[in-house]
């Protein structure tokens, strides 16, 4: 897949706002949306791989366990910031099919 | 502060019914175009009566002017940001105008009963004891993008059965997939204004032709879905 820079979309999940009282939310906010799509990404690499053979047993569980406990532990961020799935999805646009695919 | 329906493509327009609040609505010009704002006391409470007023307006304004509705609840602080909001995208209001001036918007709305249909086979429950936990995940991971992969298949071929029906009365379309629980197909179409009917028989006529299809279509309204000029985000 190829991108032109024209491609690449404003990727947003609306506005980090200058109110002192909301900004740190907003910002907090915006960094678990960036990990959780980069934790997604890496799921979707790693369940590929997994399913083109090209790993062993021992890299299938190791990689398996890894990616469980991000999850887990994502799943504790977003209940303790009191943030649902919806929350943390980015506007990525033509980005998308990286994760779609 | 300034509620803000639309753009209207004058930079006048004659005095319509009342707006939120029972507040007049009033053009603020700029250029060649003008927004229809009321100037209120408060915000707006995004309650069914509210959104009905919202769209009711920019249907009355559409029925002299070509408009670029905006979303509901769109406000600005004072006349002046509004009007400088408005200056800055002309070049791109004036685009959009050209592009949806006499259409309109349909929405359409469809599930099928095999959309929805869960696509794995009888994949993990057997050997579940025979992996350990990490493998198990990777797993479990696996067959839920095969249900994906099979679920938007299903949805694309919907589509692309029904497109060439549908395609040849629009001017822009869009489809998109829901898959959140319940998986339905949306689409919008912008329509020539004199073409709405003809769209809605070709709609009735699938129906009719795909009973296994729950088909809605609901218009003609304001084209929300294909206005490019972000003008609420401009007041931002």
């Amino acid at each position: 897949m190829t991108l032109a820079v024209d491609d690449i979309p404003n990727v947003a999940i609306g506005h980090i706002a200058t109110d002192s009282n909301t900004a740190a939310d907003d910002l907090v906010r915006l960094v678990l949306a960036l990990v959780e799509t980069l934790r997604q990404l890496v799921e979707r690499q790693a369940v590929r791989r997994v399913e083109g053979g090209q790993l062993s047993d021992d890299q299938i569980e190791r990689l398996g366990l890894t990616l469980m406990r991000l999850e887990e532990r994502m799943s504790e961020l977003k209940t303790h910031y009191g943030l649902a799935d919806e929350d943390l999805t980015l506007r990525l646009g033509p980005l998308a099919a990286l994760i779609e695919e | 502060m300034f509620y803000v329906y639309g753009i209207v493509d004058a930079p006048h327009f004659d005095s319509i019914m009342r707006g939120h609040l029972g507040a007049e609505i009033v053009a603020i010009a700029c250029g060649g175009v003008a927004a229809a704002a009321s100037a209120l006391g408060r915000r707006v409470v995004p309650e069914p009566r509210a959104v009905w007023r919202h769209e009711h307006v920019l249907q009355a304004l559409m029925r002299r002017h070509a408009v670029l509705p905006l979303r509901f609840g769109t406000m600005t602080d004072d006349r002046e940001t509004l009007r400088r909001a408005v200056a800055g995208l002309l070049p791109v209001l004036t685009r959009d105008f050209a592009r949806l001036r006499g259409k309109v918007e349909l929405a359409l709305r469809i599930k099928a009963a095999e959309l929805g249909k869960d696509g794995s086979g009888p994949e993990a429950d057997d050997d579940r004891s025979r992996h350990p936990p990490g493998t198990e995940y990777l797993r479990a991971k696996a067959a839920l993008q095969r249900r994906r992969t099979t679920r938007q298949e299903s949805v694309r071929a919907v589509e692309n059965a029904l497109r060439p029906y549908l395609d040849r009365y629009a001017a822009e379309a869009t489809w998109d997939a829901d898959d959140n629980g319940e998986l339905k197909l949306t689409a919008s179409y912008l329509i020539s204004r004199d073409d709405v009917g003809l769209f809605f028989d070709v709609v009735e006529q699938i129906r009719r032709a795909h009973p296994e299809l729950s088909l809605s279509c609901t218009g003609p309204w304001a084209p929300y879905s294909f206005v490019l000029s972000n003008t609420a985000d401009a007041l931002q």
